[in-house]
């Protein structure tokens, strides 16, 4: 037993060891380090909570939190929803599928700096689209969003749904190829709208893929960091910060170590407490799913 | 206690690993200096001390890292990780501090005395580049970061006339410009410049006697008294002069728009006067400069020599301070850093009207304030960045409310 694939078990073994020192070691150094009073260098005291304690008095941190979760949550649905109707549209057989397809998927291969910057550019009240339809003779138009402290996090939404929704289209066009071209038929038979079958037929037969998609996009989500430093870097005020810049904030600029790994905690805690549940709601459906084929 | 070891072990050799990149040479008289002065000025500027270096007998090897932060981290790296720079740039902060309180750093009494930098240095630059009677660092030079920038022309054609400060001549000034189509006041539309356009009026109100209260001695009277409201007062009825590009606006645009004439006022520091000469303009003529109520709240760069293991290197370190705490060469270097030296024995006459009113400023010890980050430690001054930029982009902020979580701060931090 234990000489089977020996080979491919050595050859595993530096990455095994590199997982368990640089993941998990890191994750438990971090761990540790939040229950200190570290500053510029780590130190090894122990001061309980006191990090966390702070961290929670912090009105900039619960505000991370609160914009997390609202652009995570617009951020998710906006690119399911673009990328499943693009997705659609390209599985009318349209003619230049291929260009088109390029195109959807183009924004993606940007990374989030440029992204950020483009629509930091476009949004500006003063520069950009705004600025452009009064010119145009439209005097009163307003789209000011990104200097507006309550819709400013949806405009770091937007850029994200149009970075990322591509990305939602490949996979669920990969779906909606390999759906049964028997089941379409039967549809025209009944006489069922084609809306209809996307929504109530087709949706619940990729659901896998839509959720390996949430899955995906929550990660990124979650480590949100760069798109928000090029458009809006937080503001205005404090309006659009997010737990990834306030650790890289307090781990560098603000040299306070210990309060940084205090929220990198946090996040860790958080994202297993949400990964958690889905994770073991997928194994129990595999589970039943291979129970009732027996 | 083992584990401890090894953990401490393991961040010495990760944090070791970003510094292994240049590697020190053991050759007699080379010197590595890591800093961030990246930009043509900045270059030019660093050079003075450079050929100083290299005419003196040594061999300066330049270590530039593009970025303030990804500077310092690298030198901090570096000394943790036991393979330090002969030198380091820091700004006038509290940054170095723990590298002191650990034995890092070199003590420069010996050459502090020989220069009396005691007696020539600003008082707020000798306390925090000291500890316990010995000097850690080499303050080099001086930046102003209150000063307001003015575009002459725009004034004229609003029939306004220059304020002093930010009180009722300068509402008056700015309704002025208002009416007259341009805009009034322009800022950086990010947390650090609206901070520093808050310690602007904060001086301008208040004066030196409430900055040293709020920020030296975190008084509770004078961060709660009626001086702070009406700082707080006076900064949220300046909102009402902004544009809706403010948001997010870089300072240089914020100082271009002056340049061009299309804004009156920029509160900037005076790294903005590198704009204005690009423009090729003038200090008196085209455009203006003053600092509110005639204090200037300095802040400025210093060097840190880290304590080394070699003789060899030792040498080329004293060659170096040597070097670098010459009167000649402050001078050259200031002259094109834009900034004055950090000694108030310099003579720089013959530069531009701000530079000259910049050094009769610091001639004077109750016109003179040192930047908050030499008073707070970097995680509070951030939080007072962070609620500074809160109150300015949320007119629906009280004063009240605003007083009392900047008097929080400060008072737990």
């Amino acid at each position: 037993m234990l000489m089977r694939n020996l080979a491919a078990k050595i050859a595993l073994t530096p990455m095994m060891i590199i997982v368990a020192v640089v993941y998990v070691g890191c994750i438990l150094w971090t761990f540790r380090t939040s229950f200190t009073s570290s500053r510029v260098l780590p130190t090894y005291d122990f001061v309980g909570w006191d990090q966390y304690a702070a961290l929670f008095r912090s009105t900039r941190w619960i505000v991370s939190l609160e914009n997390m979760f609202i652009f995570g949550a617009a951020y998710i649905l906006g690119c399911l929803i673009v990328g499943y109707l693009m997705a659609i549209f390209i599985d009318q057989r349209v003619r230049g599928e291929n260009t088109l397809r390029t195109i959807y998927l183009y924004p993606h291969a940007m990374s989030f700096i440029v992204t950020g910057l483009i629509w930091q550019w476009m949004l500006n009240p003063t520069l950009g689209l705004q600025d452009f339809v009064r010119n145009l003779g439209w005097e009163s138009f307003s789209f000011n969003w990104i200097v507006d402290r309550d819709l400013a996090i949806f405009t770091v939404a937007i850029a994200g749904i149009w970075h990322g929704s591509g990305f939602v289209m490949a996979l669920l066009l990969a779906g909606l190829r390999g759906i049964d071209a028997e089941i379409w038929k039967v549809s025209k038979i009944d006489g069922i709208p084609a809306w209809r079958m996307y929504i109530q037929v087709i949706l619940p037969i990729l659901l896998p893929m839509v959720l390996t998609c949430v899955f995906l996009l929550s990660a990124q989500a979650v480590k949100s960091f760069d798109i928000v430093v090029a458009m809006t870097n937080g503001g205005p005020g404090i309006a659009t910060e997010v737990p990834a810049k306030y650790v890289m904030d307090y781990l560098f600029e603000r040299s306070n170590i210990g309060r940084a790994t205090a929220a990198a905690t946090v996040m860790l805690v958080m994202v297993i407490s949400i990964a958690a549940p889905l994770l073991y709601l997928r194994s129990f459906r595999k589970e039943r799913q291979s129970g009732a084929g027996k | 206690m083992t584990i401890q070891r090894l953990l401490r072990t393991a961040t010495l050799v990760a944090v070791g690993m970003v510094g292994c990149a240049s590697v020190v040479s053991a050759e007699p008289l080379k010197a590595e200096v890591i800093h961030w002065w990246t930009s043509a000025g900045e270059t030019r500027a660093l050079k003075q001390f450079a050929n100083a270096f290299n005419a003196a007998g040594g061999e300066w090897l330049d270590n530039a890292v593009a970025g303030g932060l990804a500077a310092r981290q690298a030198t901090i790296s570096r000394i943790v990780a036991g393979d330090p720079p002969a030198a380091a740039q820091f700004n006038t902060s509290r940054d170095f501090e723990e590298l002191i309180e650990r034995g890092l750093l070199r003590s420069l009494e010996l050459e502090a005395q020989a220069g009396n930098w005691r007696d020539v240095i600003p008082e707020s630059l000798v306390r925090l580049s000291s500890r316990d009677g010995k000097f850690y660092a080499l303050p080099v030079n001086i930046h102003g970061r209150n000063w307001v920038w003015y575009n002459t022309q725009v004034l004229e054609e609003a029939g306004a006339t220059v304020p002093t400060g930010w009180g009722d001549d300068m509402f008056e000034a700015l309704d002025k410009v208002k009416a007259s189509g341009k805009l009034p006041l322009v800022i950086g539309g990010n947390p650090g410049y609206e901070t520093l356009f808050f310690h602007s009026v904060m001086l301008g109100v208040g004066g030196v006697d409430l900055w040293m209260n709020a920020y030296g001695e975190r008084n509770k009277g004078a961060l709660t008294g009626p001086a702070m409201r009406e700082v707080f007062e006076t900064y949220g009825r300046l909102r009402a002069y902004v544009d809706e590009g403010s948001p997010g606006r870089p300072w240089n645009i914020a100082i271009n728009l002056v340049i061009t004439g299309k804004a009156a006022f920029a509160p900037v520091g005076d790294w903005a006067k590198g704009e204005f000469a690009a423009a090729g303009m003038t200090a008196g003529k085209e455009y203006g400069c003053f600092m509110p109520g005639g204090i200037m709240a300095i802040g400025g760069d210093v060097f840190i020599f880290p304590v080394l293991d070699d003789t060899e290197q030792e040498k080329a370190q004293d060659l170096l301070i040597q070097t670098i705490a010459d009167k000649k060469a402050l001078r050259e270097f200031n002259r094109y850093k834009g900034s004055v030296p950090a000694r108030v024995d310099v003579d720089m006459g013959g530069t531009d009207i701000c530079a000259e009113a910049a050094m009769a400023a610091l001639q004077k010890k109750e016109m003179r304030a040192p930047r908050s980050s030499m008073l707070l430690p970097a995680d509070t001054d951030g939080e007072i960045r962070d609620l500074i930029s809160e109150y300015w982009n949320d007119p629906s902020m009280t004063v009240d409310e605003a007083v009392e979580r900047h008097a929080e701060i400060l008072l737990d931090g």
